[in-house]
Parts: structure tokens; sequence; C-alpha cells
């Protein structure tokens, strides 16, 4: 036996074993978080739209919602669903002269029901004619306003997507300014020779240091132009990243 | 440590709050030549200076990259020794090296930083001189830089002025590389010597030129061996030769004695005049052979643009009002360049076929006439006007920029670019 457990009580025996017994069950815990687990199931990626922040549509910041699917695109890879806000749909308005279309077709066949009466039989059969013309016209007439109506919903509902209010939650923000912060920080020092067509695309992925310095730069996909990667390459090992992007993976789309 | 894992720990926990990959997307609002090493490996020599300099003026040509000379005695080394040629601001090297066969050069390109080869060739000269060797090189590397075939084997033709004192001045014919360099003179006849034209036999370039004499002015053509011959000679101009990209199809003009200049075109064997009215010079063919372009005062009086459709033999006025003149396409762009005046000036205009635009290219002083495609579609060489002299300058159309090729000392004029050929076209 320990000299001090000799002398300690009963009491502190049991306190100690269970102090000793949380601290390597925590030991375990943060040995398991540090070295095996990779975080997967919390770690999402996040698409951000650069064109919202110049575009002239409302922004609504949802300060409750971490993110909002559109139009800020975002890929959990836990594949759980991300609440959209719901927004009321206002049926459409039938167009008024489709009804009345419906109304004359049944009027076509009684006349043709008329037709074999005997008497007066020219006198009937010019008014028949007469009729089947009219509603003729009529069947047409309705069927282009019936067109040209379908067209006007479809415009109009185009022009409500486009100005729809974009909704972000607390998380697209952070990525919108952080996308806005990098992107700012790349125009200082990316400057690429001139002449290359303007379709060339280079993304490099960037693993920024927790001192806001890139710490390995890998080219994802290459333009197919080794200037032009180069270039960009050199641009980002020259960035000093925001510091929401610190110990954070970046891909960077590098276009003309 | 164990309070520093802790910590980062700590650090991990809220960067998973919000964490993950972010894309981000970038435009480049401004441009700038890229730096790349260029570097002899062997001992220096004069003649190795020499090549490496116009490897150096090549590949600066385009305004798009910077070039900086370096020499390595000890051949192309260790890992370490090429990660230490790179610098912050330069991450690519090509690395010239002699074989051991005469007249062989190698090239090797690589990524600096990572110190790894991306591509590497050997060269065997074109022609005779270290000119051909050099822009072999030069060509060998271009693709793997810009993705675009290498022009500077080419060759241009243009007549230079000669003044005699108290007598008649003379034009001769003279070839220059791409960018003026290399001058040689090919028809020194004691005569004028106007408008040049490059044929399209890749493996036989021959210059088409305008000779004049005592009765006319005939269309003759001259090989590399300075072997002159006659092609046209009927009364009155027989001027401005044209070559489909194929090489088959052949259209120049002809006055016949009449004193209308017309197109005639020639085919199979079959020369036939495609036009009747007024004055036609300057064809010019498109959408391989099938479409002619030329210039035209018979709508107006004054020169108009217009197209003549070789399969259904229709004519149409491109342009309308104004003066145009000395049009030339562009197959490997499919556009149209032509001089137009403006203010009284000429000036380089490109129209586009497939959206019938028009473009001013050039807004300097001085007239600009006679332009010419270079093979890869982003060089335009025209002669301008300084006062009583005349030079020859390029546009590029990478970097929006004008630039003389020749110094103001001569007068120079008709330029032509030549096509790709098999063999760098120097005078034996």
């Amino acid at each position: 036996m320990w000299p001090w457990r000799r002398k300690a009580k009963r009491k502190t025996i049991f306190w100690s074993k269970i102090y000793i017994f949380t601290s390597v069950l925590h030991l375990v815990v943060l040995l398991f978080l540090f070295f095996l687990y990779k975080g997967d199931n919390f770690v999402f990626n996040v698409t951000v739209n650069s064109s919202i922040m110049s575009s002239e549509v409302d922004i609504i910041y949802l300060p409750l919602k971490k993110t909002v699917a559109s139009p800020v695109k975002i890929t959990k890879k836990n594949n759980r669903k991300i609440s959209t806000p719901k927004q009321k749909v206002k049926p459409k308005p039938k167009p008024k002269k489709v009804t009345t279309i419906a109304k004359k077709k049944p009027v076509k066949k009684s006349i043709v029901k008329k037709q074999p009466v005997a008497s007066k039989k020219n006198k009937v059969a010019k008014k028949v004619e007469k009729k089947k013309t009219k509603v003729t016209q009529n069947i047409n007439m309705a069927k282009q306003v019936e067109k040209i109506t379908r067209k006007e919903h479809i415009a109009q509902d185009k022009i409500a997507t486009a100005n729809q209010p974009i909704y972000l939650g607390r998380n697209d923000l952070e990525a919108l300014r952080l996308q806005d912060a990098i992107q700012v920080e790349v125009e200082k020092c990316w400057r690429p020779p001139a002449g290359f067509s303007k379709d060339l695309c280079c993304v490099i992925k960037v693993l920024v240091g927790w001192n806001g310095k890139v710490k390995r730069v890998t080219v994802v996909k290459s333009s197919g132009v080794l200037p032009y990667d180069v270039s960009a390459r050199m641009a980002v090992c020259k960035l000093q990243m925001p510091s929401a992007a610190k110990g954070k993976e970046v891909n960077i789309t590098f276009n003309q | 440590m164990f309070c520093k894992k802790i910590f980062f720990l700590v650090l991990l926990q809220s960067g998973l709050v919000f964490g993950g990959n972010l894309e981000v997307s970038v435009k480049a609002s401004e441009h700038e030549k890229i730096n790349i090493k260029l570097i002899w490996v062997g001992k220096e020599r004069k003649k190795t200076k020499e090549l490496v300099d116009i490897v150096k003026r090549d590949l600066e040509f385009s305004g798009q990259f910077n070039l900086i000379v370096q020499n390595k005695v000890r051949g192309i080394g260790k890992k370490s020794d090429i990660k230490s040629l790179s610098a912050s601001d330069c991450s690519i090297g090509i690395f010239l090296t002699e074989e051991k066969k005469n007249r062989v050069m190698g090239w090797r390109l690589y990524d600096l930083e990572y110190a790894c080869m991306l591509h590497g060739a050997a060269c065997k000269a074109k022609g005779k001189d270290i000119y051909g060797l050099a822009h072999s090189i030069s060509d060998s590397i271009w693709p793997h830089l810009t993705n675009e075939p290498g022009f500077f084997s080419t060759k241009i033709a243009y007549c230079k002025e000669i003044k005699r004192p108290g007598k008649k001045s003379y034009k001769h014919v003279y070839i220059a590389d791409y960018d003026g360099s290399n001058e040689q003179l090919i028809v020194s006849t004691p005569t004028v010597n106007v408008a040049p034209r490059w044929n399209y036999d890749p493996e036989n370039p021959l210059i088409f030129y305008s000779e004049h004499t005592n009765e006319n002015v005939r269309l003759m053509f001259v090989d590399m061996k300075k072997r002159r011959a006659v092609v046209s000679n009927f009364d009155g101009l027989n001027i401005l030769s044209a070559f489909s990209l194929n090489g088959k199809q052949f259209a120049y003009c002809a006055s016949r004695g009449d004193g209308y200049c017309q197109i005639y075109y020639y085919e199979n064997k079959n020369l036939k005049r495609i036009t009747n009215k007024g004055n036609n010079i300057s064809p010019t063919f498109a959408n391989n052979g099938k479409t002619l372009y030329f210039c035209s005062d018979a709508h107006t009086g004054r020169p108009q643009i217009c197209r003549y459709d070789l399969v259904t033999d229709r004519m149409e006025r491109v342009s309308k009002g104004g003066f145009a003149v000395s049009t030339t396409f562009s197959e490997k762009k499919g556009l149209l360049a032509y001089a137009k005046m403006v203010n009284r000036v000429m000036q380089i205009f490109v129209y586009d076929p497939k959206i019938g635009s028009h473009r001013q290219i050039t807004h300097s002083a001085g007239n600009k006439e006679e332009c010419s495609w270079s093979p890869c579609g982003n060089y335009l060489l025209f002669a301008v006007e300084h006062g009583a002299k005349s030079s020859l300058a390029i546009f590029n159309f990478l970097t929006n920029e004008q630039r003389d090729i020749t110094s103001g000392g001569s007068n120079c004029y008709y330029p032509s670019w030549s096509p790709f050929y098999n063999d760098f076209p120097s005078i034996s």
C-alpha cells in the first residue's frame, strides 16, 4: 500500500477514483476527436454565387436559421434536409375568355343537329353557315387569346422568380462576407497575362493556416494553359486570407 | 503540449460551428506579363548567346511574357538546384541544352517551384542560319505555353524604296522574319516592284509580285533561290494575286489594256473573269475557297468591299459608304480586315461576316494601308505613312497595341505575311 493511501480516508479515495476515471474518460474522448474523428458529419460545402452581392434583389437575413437552400447552394454531407421558408403561392387566375369558349362549343353541336329539319331548307342552311363561320371565328379568337394569356403568365412567373428576395441564414451571410473578402484579396494579387481565351477557368484548392496564410495549394482543375495556372497559383501564395477563412479549405475559381 | 492540443481542439470545435469548404469565384481586373526564366545550360559562346537572344525575342513578342535569361554551366542538376531557381514572381523555367547531333537543340519546360518537368523536345534547325534553329525552338515551345501554334518560322515580304540621287527611285522586294529582323533582298531588278504575295504550297514557298516594265505591269513570281518567272503578261495591269488555303485556287487583277481592272479567277486550268463593271482589286479568299472578297467601285464610284460567292456566282456589297480598300481575310479567326477612310485618314477596320459587324481597330494618325493577317490570326501587319515616309507596323490583337517593326529611315510598302511552310523560307 502506498503511504498516502494508508493515511487517506475512505471518502477521499472514493472521490479521487471518480476524478481519475472522469479525466481518463475525457482524455479518451479528446484523443478520439483529435486523431480519429474527422468531423465529416458537420462539414458542408457552401457554394456562394457572387452575383448576389451585386444584384439589386432584396436580401432577407434570417438570424434564427443557419442556412437557407436558395439561392445560395448548400450541400450537406450528412444529407439532412434544409428547411426553406414557405412562400404563399397565389392561385393562377383562369383566363375569362377561355370559359366563354367552353360555353359556345355546345352551340356547334346543336347547330349540327338542327340541320336535318326539312322545311325552309335554303334559309336554314344559310343561317347555319353564318353561325358556323361565327363560331369558328370565335374559337380561333379565343385560342389566340388563350395563347397570349398563357405566355403572359409564363413571363409573369419568370419576373416573379427573378424579383424574389434572397433569404440568408447565419452561415450563408458569413459565407457571403467571406467570399467577398477573399475576392477583394485575390483581385489585389492576381494579374494573369493578357490575350488568353476568356473561357479559361482554373480551380485551386487552398488550405488556410491559423495565421491567415496559405498552407497548402493544389490545382484541382487546370485551365490547360500553364502560365495561367501558374499566375493563379502564385497569386494564391501571396494571399493574406480574412480571419473567417482561417483553418478552412477554400476552392477558388479563377475566371478571365 | 497538452494545453496546445486542447486549445487547437477548442478552435476546431469553433470552426465546426461554421466549418467546411468554401467555393469562391474571382475574375481578373488587370493583366500583367508573367516572368519566365530562360536558362542556357552549358558554356556561353557568341553563337549560343545570339540564339538565346532570338528565342527570348520570340517568346516576348506577344506581350504576354517577360523572359529572364540565365546561364547555367553545370547541367540541369538535382531537384534542389532547380527549386533554387524559382522565385516568388517566377515559377516557369525553360532549359535550353545543346544536343550531341549537329544543329539540334533540346529544350525542357519546368515548373521550378515543384522541380517538375512538364514538356521537353529536341529541335532540328529549319533553314541554314541560326534564325531557323532559334525560331524552330520557339515554335516548339509556344504551343505548350499558350495552346496555340507557333508562328515564329513565318516570314514577311515587302517592298522597299531605294532612292538614287538625281534619278528615279526603284522598289525592291525584301523578305524578313515576322518581327522585321533578319532582312534579306530577294528581288533587286532595276525597276519598280510592287505588291508581293506568298503562295500556299507548304513545300515550295514562292512570292508573287508585280514588276513595272515599259509596256505593262506584269505578274511575276520568285522562289527562295531568286529564280524568277512571268505569271501573267497581259496589257495594262497584272497585280495583287491571292491564293486559297489549299493553294489550288488563284485570283488576281488584270486590266487587259481597257483601263478597268477586273478580277480573274483560276481553278482547274480554267481562267475566268468574275467581274465586269468598274475597277475591282485586292481579291482575298475566304471560307476555304468558297467566297472571294475584293474592293469594287462599280456600285458607287468609290471603292467598296464586295463578296463573291464562287459556288452560286452571286455578288453582294459588304460595306456601305466611305472609301474602303485592301481586303485580307484570316481563315483562322474568320475575320476580314480592310482599310477605310475616317476623317481623311485611312484606318484599319475588321469585319466579322458571322454577325455582319464592322469594328475600327486603329485610331492613331497616319494612313494605314495594305494589311495582312498573321497565320495565327492574332496580329495584323500593315504599312503606316508618317509624312513622306512609310514604315511597317503590327497590331497585336492580344494586347491591343500597335508597334512599328521597321526603322523610320526606310520606306517600306505592301507588306504580306507568309503562311506556315514546312521549311523556314530563307534565301539560298
